[in-house]
């Protein structure tokens, strides 16, 4: 069953379940993992509500073919936890698939750090609050480890 | 430089800032996990200068608590040629998002030209203040809409934006999760590919997965951490 204000009007409009493992070996508590769709490619992730854009894994990005003359090149970046980071900034279509109700689309601005020749970027894509995720309602119900998310309208 | 810097010192401002188990701040994975830690932070004090005014350079930097920073003379504030761009540079080195806010809100925009306000939003995104760099780069391609780098700038950085709420379910994802939690830890590490609770194919990059699929379609790809 989806959520909804006392008025009728829907608080979330879609609902799937999410994964809630460690990000890395290294990181012992537990990250809230969504299946998303990042420009049409269908993945996870992580929701970080101290972070900033949405960050897109290096590797997925890299099956995107982003276009370099749509991307914002940057030296450096600073992004929250991670550093300050060099990539490029991008405007990127992220989507919440629903199992229950109905998924969601959206454009956000897309951080893709740049990897040295031979490094690793050892994390999953993150959704951070600001700039990625403020523009939408969202929940979860631990016990049944469920991700709500609605639409923000406009007006609001 | 210091010597004019300290006798404008008006006040030394030192915080700590604590750190949840949510805010991991470094790069360096070992670090993590951590339930909290203290981090001291940079402050500058710039006196907030008046519009179509020559910028004067109050200004002092300091880390911890007792300790003054010489700032590197690249960006000595009394090379400031009236237009605050250095002190916005200053307080970008810095990394000081307060002082750069301030910084900006001395700056007369309608006298800068387009380079300057593209420079603001770059130095706002290193500095971490990315509502500013959004705020400026809005603003400069407004002042400048023919200027081709603002206006990407504005279109990168602009709020998010819903532009489909009406998307028809996708009923496989639960078999997905499902699959992971029953065998991801049989492939940690690497990028695996399923379809509706199926796993596909297993490899050492998300490349090389993606290209041994026949076909994409309802495909999920992710790496198992």
């Amino acid at each position: 069953m989806l959520l909804s204000f006392e008025d009728g009007r829907p608080f979330a409009q879609g609902a799937s379940e999410y994964g809630y493992r460690p990000v890395t070996e290294l990181e012992k508590p537990p990250r809230i993992f969504v299946t998303v769709k990042i420009q049409g490619i269908s993945t996870e992730a992580v929701v970080d509500t101290g972070g900033v854009y949405l960050i897109c894994n290096p590797e997925i990005a890299d099956l995107l073919d982003l276009d370099p003359a749509g991307e914002l090149g940057t030296d450096k970046v600073k992004i929250g936890r991670w550093g300050t980071v060099p990539g490029t900034l991008h405007r990127l279509c992220l989507e919440f698939l629903a199992e229950e109700g109905k998924g969601l689309k959206l454009q956000a601005t897309t951080f893709v750090p740049r990897l040295q020749p031979n490094e690793l970027w050892n994390l999953p894509s993150i959704m951070g609050l600001r700039g990625c995720l403020h523009r939408i309602r969202f929940a979860v119900d631990p016990n049944t480890e469920t991700f709500y998310f609605g639409a923000i309208d406009e007006e609001d | 430089m210091n010597e004019r810097l300290s006798s404008d010192v008006i006040e030394l401002n030192t915080f700590l800032k604590w750190q949840d188990s949510t805010t991991l701040d470094r790069l360096d994975p070992s670090l993590w996990g951590l339930e909290a830690r203290k981090t001291s932070y940079t402050w500058i004090l710039l006196r907030e200068g008046r519009k179509r005014e020559r910028w004067q350079p109050y200004l002092v930097v300091a880390t911890g608590p007792s300790q003054v920073t010489v700032l590197p003379t690249a960006l000595d504030a009394t090379e400031d040629t009236g237009d605050g761009m250095a002190a916005l540079e200053i307080a970008a080195d810095a990394g000081n998002e307060t002082a750069l806010m301030q910084a900006a809100s001395g700056i007369d925009w309608l006298q800068r030209p387009a380079a300057d306000c593209a420079r603001a939003v770059r130095l706002a995104l290193a500095a971490g203040a990315h509502l500013l760099a959004r705020k400026l780069a809005t603003q400069g391609s407004r002042l400048h809409p023919d200027h081709l780098e603002l206006r990407k700038m504005a279109h990168i950085l602009a709020p998010p934006r819903v532009v489909d709420a009406d998307i028809p379910p996708t009923p496989s994802l639960r078999a997905n999760q499902a699959w992971l939690r029953g065998h991801g830890h049989e492939h940690k590490g690497q990028w695996v590919a399923l379809r509706e609770g199926t796993l596909l194919k297993v490899g050492a990059t998300a490349r090389e997965v993606w290209d041994r699929l026949e076909s994409t379609d309802g495909v999920m790809l992710t790496k198992v951490f």
